[in-house]
């Protein structure tokens, strides 16, 4: 596994992803560290988790303030975001975690074939158990509209 | 004419988002039928008359693939054209769609000219004009 074409895959997907389709402006803050990401903000945060296997396995994680998962489903149905369930809510949330990690098998690899899992949800306040100071685990930063969200890649030893 | 479209993926959200591209890409929809995966998708198809099934790869219960080996596999639904939609990329596994008779494949993410470009070129196979002729449907107009 070669972590730095990785890191470029995961970018390009986040883009891919966020932009095509949420037409979201972006900044990949690489000087964030995962334990200070959102330190000082009172924003809940939500979380989706994916599991792959494949030439290498492990799990993607998708974090995102809820006040903006709930602006970005608004957009992304076309409704208003007091009319929203929670079901849609969530819903788009795994959608994107779904696509973000497919993506990424996608640009590191084209030939390689990677099963992925279906998105989970994770408890609010058990995400940061998925953070570790693994060399196998990656993390971006990511800006946008002046929210903080993440992508987190983590490989099984 | 006005066709009826299945379009099956667990994700609410991706349903709508894809039922409101189809609409604005300005495709005539009689009816949008609805399913959560393979299973739901199977007793629509056998209850309804369907012109195209856009199919989600990855769902829980019955995958798209497993959906679209049983579509190809029925007398009476094989000659519907599906169109699998996947975040998946792989060669590999776009291989494996057509070989199991898909009519294509979008990969997610997508935007409405890419839904709209693929939708034109379907209706444009002329096996899916044959198909709708031999089923004697009077309302279509080819």
């Amino acid at each position: 596994m070669k972590k730095e074409s990785l890191i470029t895959a995961m970018k390009n997907s986040i883009s891919n992803v966020l932009e095509t389709m949420f037409f979201l402006p972006l900044v990949f803050s690489d000087d964030v560290h995962k334990k200070d990401c959102w330190s000082g903000k009172t924003d809940q945060i939500m979380a989706a988790r994916l599991d792959f296997d494949g030439p290498f396995s492990g799990y993607c994680v998708f974090y995102i303030p809820k006040k903006f998962a709930l602006s970005m489903t608004a957009d992304f149905m076309g409704r208003d975001a007091e009319g929203l369930s929670d079901a849609q809510i969530n819903g788009t949330i795994m959608e994107i975690t779904n696509m973000i990690a497919g993506n990424t098998f996608s640009f590191y690899d084209e030939q390689a074939v990677f099963n992925l899992n279906f998105p989970k949800l994770l408890r609010t306040d058990a995400f940061q158990e998925f953070f570790t100071d693994s060399d196998n685990e990656i993390f971006i930063a990511i800006d946008s509209l002046e929210n903080r969200l993440a992508f987190q890649l983590a490989i099984n030893p | 004419m006005a066709y009826n479209v299945l379009i099956v993926d667990d994700s609410i959200p991706m349903r709508g988002i894809i039922k409101k591209i189809i609409k604005a890409s300005g495709f005539n929809v009689k009816h949008f039928f609805e399913a959560a995966d393979g299973n739901e998708a199977l007793k629509i198809l056998n209850e309804e008359w369907l012109d195209l099934v856009l199919t989600d790869y990855n769902m829980p219960g019955m995958n798209g693939l497993e959906l679209l080996d049983e579509i190809k596999k029925s007398d009476t639904l094989k000659s519907i054209p599906v169109v699998v939609i996947t975040t998946e990329g792989s060669k590999q596994r776009l291989v494996e769609f057509f070989e199991k008779g898909a009519m294509d494949y979008i990969k997610k993410p997508f935007t409405p000219e890419e839904i709209k470009e693929k939708l034109n070129l379907i209706m444009g196979e002329p096996q899916y004009e044959e198909r709708i002729l031999d089923n004697g449907d009077e309302e279509l107009d080819f």
